[in-house]
């Protein structure tokens, strides 16, 4: 009744797991709107393979895991200006630093 | 329903990597396929149906909490969210924000009826291995047998069937830094751009307020937002101010932070005592002449702070996790007994968009489920 699925393609997952799993450095894939993983050059305009809504996704770039983990951002790369001040950042996330929000427990 | 000792594939660790979960063994042995839970389909459609029904009290519940009553305070609704979650539950012609998914875990030793022990109903994670992990194994190992798992595909259909309800832009989703909230998230993004959606990923710590919206670290505003962050800690956080002004469509809905408080359950008993799926629940002491039950801190997560009384004796305590402040929920205790060899596995039952979706069952080496509890994949078989 339910055999009919077939493989999955899990294109942006593939690329996080192992920077999770390592706590490695920022890396960037470009991928096309629909998350298709694209060669990176696909995304600048002028190359023959660009598609249109093709961005970047950035991995996490300062994930440290463990304790106090905080994961970085990946993130589209259609403006490189960040932090113009007048942003307040990190009024959300100081809960549970360290711990997964789980749900995982359900007692007995 | 049974358990079975098999064969683990070779080199399954990098397998398992291999599709894109490297976390099979943080603390110890988490993926587990050294077993198997076999079930029959009257079995499954047994679960099944106990979940669509919990789905349906759940529903009449939330009316009745938002209807008044005196829920808003039991459930300690923060006030200046009380007309974020009014409005959530009223949207879309009184049908409610839609959901995407949510998890009930159920205990069930295949005989009688499978009981209600909570609904992770706002941040249900252990996502990753119940949709896809064990479905490979599955054809890996059992590919004649079937498996009660339908959950990618619905999770790809559901954000097809909300695109139409999110904001027009991209579709943020915002984790904590877990590892398994790193990748539950990113899992949930790569359903989402599966459906045609474009996304894009940030920590919650970088989400940023610009004196009028939520903004990106692109200082893009954030106007649909899927976040895997539970709404009682954005409530109490210094962003959580900002809420009910925030121009900002949240998956999952405001409505949801009720459900997935755990003193929900009591209101779940009082509004339907008896009911064959439910187990009696009470806040703040023991009620109905329980002298076994398990007390679960209303906010608490994980299996932590939860204590195990049978006979007025306590038997068992979850690790320590700074839970409880807000109080506790005492729930009858559901004896597994020995049919199942003295295994007490918690059923995890999926809902994508309401609809029962699929099953990830786990078991721990004592009776409270936690995050150490390791998750065996199931089968369908008879």
């Amino acid at each position: 009744m339910r055999r009919a699925r077939r493989n999955v393609e899990l294109t942006l997952l593939l690329a996080v797991a192992p920077l999770v799993a390592c706590g490695g450095a920022e890396e960037r894939h470009c991928v096309a709107p629909d998350g298709v993983y694209l060669g990176d050059a696909c995304c600048e305009e002028r190359a023959p393979c660009y598609a249109p809504g093709a961005h970047y996704v950035y991995v996490p770039h300062r994930y440290y895991g463990g304790t106090g983990s905080h994961a970085g951002s990946w993130r589209s790369a259609t403006s490189p200006s960040r932090g113009a001040g007048s942003v307040a950042r990190g009024g959300f996330g100081s809960t549970g630093a360290g711990h997964g929000v789980g749900g995982h427990g359900g007692g007995g | 329903m049974e358990r079975r000792n098999v064969e683990p594939r070779q080199s399954w660790e990098a397998r398992v990597e291999a599709r894109g979960f490297p976390i099979h063994s943080p603390k110890g042995p988490y993926w587990d396929e050294s077993a198997c839970w076999a079930f029959t389909a009257r079995e499954i459609e047994v679960l099944e149906r106990a979940t669509g029904e919990l789905h349906r009290l759940t529903l009449e519940a939330v009316d009745r909490a938002i209807e008044g009553g005196g829920w808003w305070d039991r459930l300690q609704v923060p006030p200046a969210l009380v007309e974020m979650i009014r409005s959530s539950w009223e949207a879309c012609d009184g049908q409610g924000a839609p959901s995407l998914y949510g998890r009930m875990d159920l205990a069930w030793n295949g005989e009688g009826p499978p009981k209600l022990l909570e609904y992770n109903a706002d941040t249900p994670t252990a996502l990753i291995e119940a949709a896809v992990i064990q479905w490979d194994w599955l054809e890996d190992v059992a590919p004649e047998k079937d498996q009660w798992n339908s959950i990618h595909d619905r999770l790809v259909a559901g954000w097809k069937d909300l695109a139409p309800w999110l904001r027009a832009g991209p579709v943020h989703f915002a984790s904590g830094g877990d590892p398994e909230d790193v990748l539950t998230t990113t899992y949930l993004q790569d359903t989402a751009a599966q459906a045609g959606l474009r996304t894009v990923y940030l920590g919650m710590t970088d989400v940023g307020w610009d004196g009028a919206r939520f903004v990106d670290l692109d200082e893009q505003p954030i106007l649909s937002c899927f976040k895997l962050y539970p709404w009682e800690w954005m409530a109490r956080e210094e962003f959580g101010a900002h809420l009910s002004r925030a121009d900002t469509t949240f998956v999952e809905p405001p409505w949801k932070m009720l459900v997935s408080n755990k003193a929900f359950l009591a209101l779940l008993w009082e509004l339907n005592p008896g009911h064959p799926n439910l187990l009696p629940a009470s806040l703040g002491e023991p009620g109905f002449g329980m002298r076994s039950y398990a007390r679960k801190p209303v906010f608490g997560r994980e299996g932590n702070d939860v204590t195990l009384v049978r006979d007025g004796a306590v038997f068992a305590t979850g690790a320590s996790g700074g839970y409880g402040e807000e109080g506790f929920v005492y729930q009858k205790l559901y004896e597994w007994g020995d049919r199942l060899g003295g295994r007490a596995p918690v059923l995890g039952s999926w809902l994508v968009q309401g609809e029962p979706a699929g099953l990830g069952v786990r078991e721990g080496d004592g009776p409270i489920t936690d995050d150490a509890s390791r998750f065996v994949p199931h089968l369908i078989d008879g």
